[in-house]
């Protein structure tokens, strides 16, 4: 009976030590997992693991690259979301035990306050998807490596740490300055002479490491010898909250050895502490979750990840779903809409920009801008110029995985094959796109399959032929310039029409209908037809679409919306509700009203 | 003690056994390596030529034997054929001036041996300079991240680099420029929130600021005068356009340029004041090994609506007079333009005998024309010949050795994308060989690196610098060049 009881006891203890790590872990993956996986969506797609030499050495460049590279080797591993879901709960987690397990090395008590604390803070840093892992993947090294240290320092008495603080400087770059930081404050912990001596040993160490490092072995500033690979951008701009952590961190030795005197009547027992914060986290998880679960980037990766899997049809479906004003969305949706044919059908479905923001993006030396801008090139035919936009956002940020594909692609597509076996050596020696590797090997050096692929067979067909210079700040001219050279081009045609529409351009819209025909259109697009429907109400003739009909249903609707209109005495604000909800996808409602 | 020989045993054992024996077939066919090092001549002080052999088989074996031995055997499992520094270098230096051929033999699945064709290459008497200076770039359009400038000593494989853009806020570096490859003169310049152009002249290190109020345009291209006291620059307005349908990915072209003259010891600026100077773009300044003439390219001025692919530029050159700074009358030494051709980056041989050039169909920044071929003009007939270096894709920018005897250029040849440093061996007749590329200690490099060899320019000694020297310099404010005023 007794043992049962001590069993009972034992299993209840092994629980309630558990319990809060549990919820530490189930909290942040539940959140990453299923609600905001566009977080591993963005990280996987904003960098690339190369499992190769060349690789591993490019990362050893400078104290705390490597970091990066393990960084960079987990979230890899984010294209399965759930993975990565689990990746950054468990670098948490792991954390906040090991926080745990080394306040409990001082106070010889259970801590949970601090844990707590921590906790809420890495989730909410976490919860920003331009958040890095490696961030936290630092935090993680320096309290593991002044665990080992404190767990050691029986037999070493701590000058083994001593001794290797330069190579935990090279491991973690800047991060080490915490490590240092908690090690120096240890050793005052033990007030004694030896103590400070080995602060004295340390720092030296450390200055004359971050000498030879700055003058003779890596070259860089002292700024950058300090920080990296820290970098506000790479903290999604949470400087003030990263650094608080940091700081609470380095100062946890310090904290270890705070002896709050707590009455008896708040002191809490060990189930009660573990239920109280477990619940406290759970609270302050959903809180949090809630507050940072970021919509409109949920929206916007999931388009993006649509898109990137050519799935053009799900992408204006899940648009048409979810309503968007985001520009970058709507620049996405409307490549889509113009690869299924449908951009001056549906273009109105959508909210635009009149400036043309929406249709396609102006050069600019970001990131943003660059890994999508091309695409828009890319589906005009432009691919000298879609590879540009790939190529210069590569030499910026280094490989990335759509942005390697698109390389490949249009080297593929332009017959240099030569460099496009390049580009397809690097992709071949990834964890999970070996198999896009491949299948862009077989088309290596073989025009028949190029022309075969229904993807690039297409593109290349449609490549632009006749050359002219790209115009880099105003991308219509260079839509001009493609329709001046080849009137066959129809997709920059369909792109050239919208963005007449945009600009309300009725009179050069009329002057190109008689040249759909010859480009193959059997019907005219329907915001085309809203144009030419209203035309003679603007005393304007409407040009011969030579064989193609038009809709009737167009001309009835366009009756219907006059009607409406006059309904309300001519008043366009009172007419607008109402033009609103019949007709608010149609170009007369957009002429009227935006 | 017994472990260690059993051991020795059996390494001497599996060595025996990569090499060939029993019957050996004869292929007569020349087998696949990377690099290509067939065929072509040497400098007796050149890295080991290590090769890879692109055919299957299951052991490979490599014999290298000299008319003057010693031999070398190399056995390989991956066809990977490294060859030992120190036997490569005994093996040339016994073999200077004469042939060394390599006997390339292939196991194949079946453990029967067969022989290719053997890889003849001669040995010239005639060494390389030690180091080779080059900037490390991708084959990119504007932007230039992880730049660098590195030094490579040519008889080994150790690469330094002296300048990392890292380490200087991302700043663009560029142009860098020998004096002859000889002195301790060189120069480069920096663009960004560092920039300016950094001497290393007579063991002293400045940043100058070399565009004065009087200048319309910065000072670009650079050449050392001889006697390292001027440097002789162009000034130019650049654009840079990218084409969207030619494979050529982009088009640099002048809308203005001229040359200026920079008094080193005097920090003083000048215009080098040449015959239609004001109706001329004169670029791309090249002095003669005696400084006694100045040579520059020269086109028509553009004018606003220009046609970029009418462009043509002309080697001309001018006498000058170090004493009083005077320039003579201008010289045309080769009209390009008549032939339908646009010169670039003239280098004079050492000897003053032959000046190297680019030549394209137009304009005058050949790297990104697969037309653009290097070009020997000899300066006794002023008759220019095609040199036999040249390959179907852009060969050019060039640099002599110091004793004129070889010649380095950037070549596309590899996959059309990336330049990659090539070597070819210069006769007294002003005739090249077949070149070969730089060697790398790993034969695949090549295939993997993403990054162009940039300006390729020899030296014979290694600059007693580091990046930090060079960061901290940045960091000081460029000292203003004055402007000359008679």
């Amino acid at each position: 009976m007794q043992n049962q009881l001590n069993r009972t006891k034992s299993k209840k203890d092994i629980f309630l030590n558990v319990l809060p790590y549990l919820i530490y872990f189930l909290c942040p993956f539940i959140f990453f997992g299923y609600f905001a996986d566009y977080v591993q969506f963005f990280q996987e797609k904003s960098a690339l693991f190369v499992c190769s030499t060349d690789f591993l050495s490019e990362n050893l460049n400078q104290p705390g690259a490597l970091l990066i590279y393990l960084g960079k080797f987990l979230t890899s591993l984010y294209f399965f979301p759930l993975a990565g879901a689990a990746i950054i709960s468990a670098v948490t987690t792991l954390l906040l035990l090991t926080v745990a397990k080394m306040i409990g090395n001082y106070t010889g008590k259970r801590a949970f306050f601090i844990p707590l604390i921590l906790g809420g803070a890495l989730f909410y840093l976490q919860t920003d998807y331009r958040y890095f892992l490696f961030n936290s993947l630092g935090l993680l090294l320096q309290v593991v490596a002044f665990y080992l240290h404190l767990c050691l320092s029986k037999y070493t008495k701590g000058w083994i740490s001593v001794a290797l603080s330069p190579v935990w400087y090279f491991v973690s770059g800047g991060f080490s300055l915490l490590f240092f930081l908690m090690l120096s404050l240890g050793f005052i912990a033990e007030k004694n002479r030896i103590g400070l001596l080995k602060i004295f040993a340390l720092w030296c160490i450390i200055l004359v490491t971050f000498y030879l490092s700055k003058e003779y072995l890596f070259f860089q500033t002292a700024q950058t010898l300090l920080i990296f690979p820290y970098s506000e951008l790479n903290t999604g701009s949470q400087t003030k909250l990263f650094l608080s952590v940091a700081a609470l961190i380095s100062i946890l030795p310090f904290i270890g050895l705070i002896k709050l005197k707590i009455p008896e009547k708040f002191s809490l027992s060990a189930l009660s502490g573990s239920l109280i914060f477990s619940a406290l986290f759970i609270l302050s998880a959903t809180a949090i979750g809630m507050k940072q679960s970021d919509q409109k980037s949920k929206q916007y990766f999931q388009v993006e990840k649509l898109f990137y899997e050519n799935k053009f049809e799900e992408v204006i479906t899940y648009n048409t779903k979810n309503k968007t004003t985001n520009s970058l969305t709507l620049f996405l949706n409307n490549i889509a809409l113009c690869e299924t044919g449908k951009l001056n059908d549906l273009l109105f479905h959508f909210p635009q920009s009149a400036d043309g923001k929406t249709l396609f993006l102006k050069w600019k030396m970001e990131e943003e801008v660059l890994k999508r801008g091309g695409y828009f090139y890319y589906t005009i035919g432009m691919i000298n110029e879609a590879y540009r936009w790939a190529f210069e956002n590569m030499v910026m940020k280094g490989h990335t995985p759509e942005g390697l594909k698109m390389l490949i692609k249009t080297e593929l597509i332009l017959g240099n094959y030569r460099v496009a076996a390049k580009y397809t050596d690097i992709l071949k020696q990834t964890f999970f796109y070996q198999r896009e590797a491949e299948k862009f090997e077989k088309l290596l050096f073989n025009d028949n399959a190029i022309n075969a692929d229904s993807g690039l067979g297409e593109k290349r067909k449609n490549k632009i032929s006749a050359d002219f210079f790209a115009f880099t700040d105003n991308p219509i001219l260079n839509v001009d310039q493609i329709l001046a050279k080849d009137s066959m081009n129809r997709k920059a045609f369909e792109y050239k029409l919208a963005f007449m529409l945009l600009n309300k351009d009725y009179k050069g819209i009329a002057l190109k209908l008689p040249r759909m025909e010859q480009l193959g259109y059997t019907r005219l697009p329907v915001h085309i037809e809203e144009v030419a429907a209203a035309l003679p109400s603007l005393k304007m003739g409407v040009p011969e679409p030579g064989r193609i009909q038009m809709n009737t249903n167009t001309l009835l609707r366009w009756k219907e919306y006059l009607t409406v209109f006059k309904q309300y005495g001519s008043n366009a604000a009172a007419a607008e509700p109402v033009l609103r909800k019949q007709f608010g996808d149609t170009f007369w409602y957009y002429v009227f009203y935006r | 003690m017994k472990n260690f020989n059993f051991v020795f045993i059996l390494i001497l054992l599996s060595g025996c056994a990569s090499k060939p024996k029993g019957t050996i077939n004869s292929t007569e066919k020349n087998a696949v390596l990377e690099p290509d090092y067939s065929g072509i001549t040497i400098p007796p002080n050149i890295a080991p030529l290590n090769f890879n052999i692109k055919e299957s088989g299951t052991s490979y074996f490599v014999k290298f034997i000299g008319a003057s031995g010693p031999g070398i055997e190399i056995s390989s499992s991956n066809g990977t054929i490294s060859i030992p520094a120190s036997k490569w270098h005994d093996m040339l230096q016994k073999n200077s001036g004469k042939e060394i051929k390599a006997d390339i033999f292939i196991r194949n699945n079946n453990d029967r041996w067969s022989q290719f064709n053997s890889l003849n290459f001669h040995v010239a008497s005639e060494p390389i300079d030690n180091y080779l200076y080059y900037r490390l770039v991708y084959p990119g359009y504007e932007s230039y991240k992880d730049l660098s400038v590195n030094c490579r000593n040519l008889e080994n494989f150790n690469t330094n680099s002296f300048i990392e853009n890292s380490v200087v806020d991302e700043n663009c570096v560029n142009c860098h420029a020998f004096n002859n490859g000889k002195t301790d003169n060189f120069l480069f310049h920096m663009r960004g929130s560092m920039g300016g152009t950094y001497f290393y002249h007579s063991g002293q290190f400045q940043k100058i600021n070399l565009k004065t109020e009087e200048m319309k345009n910065g000072a670009i291209y650079p050449r050392w005068h001889p006697s390292g006291k001027f440097v002789a620059f162009s000034s130019n307005k650049i654009i840079q356009r990218f084409h969207t349908a030619d494979n050529k990915k982009v088009e640099v072209s002048d809308l203005e340029s001229s040359l200026v003259l920079y008094d080193v010891e005097k920090n003083e600026m000048r215009n080098i004041e040449v015959t239609n100077r004001e109706n001329s773009m004169d670029t791309y300044p090249e002095w003669s090994p005696d400084g006694k003439y100045l040579y520059f390219c020269r086109a028509v001025q553009i004018e606003k609506d220009f046609d970029f692919r009418q462009i043509k530029y002309n080697l001309c050159r001018v006498s000058f007079n170090p004493d009083n700074r005077k320039f003579s009358e201008v010289e045309l030494i080769f009209d390009a333009a008549q032939i339908g051709k646009s010169i670039s980056f003239p280098r004079v041989s050492p000897n003053g005998r032959f000046v190297a050039v680019t030549m394209a169909d137009y304009g005058c920044f050949p790297i990104w024309h697969k037309e653009a071929d290097i070009y020997s003009i000899d300066l006794q007939t002023f008759a220019a010949s095609r040199l036999d270096l040249n390959s179907d894709d852009t060969d050019s920018y060039h640099s002599w050795s110091s004793n004129g005897k070889w010649l380095i250029f950037s070549s596309r040849r590899g996959d059309g994308l990336t330049t990659r440093p090539y070597i070819s061996y210069m006769d007294e007749s002003g005739k090249s060989s077949k070149p070969f590329i730089l060697p790398q200690e790993d034969p695949a490099f090549y295939r993997h690196f993403l990054k162009s060899f940039n300006i390729p320019e020899f030296s014979t000694f290694e600059i007693d610098l580091n990046p930090g020297e060079i960061r901290d310099l940045a960091k000081t404010e460029s000292k203003p060049a004055k402007w000359y005023r008679q």
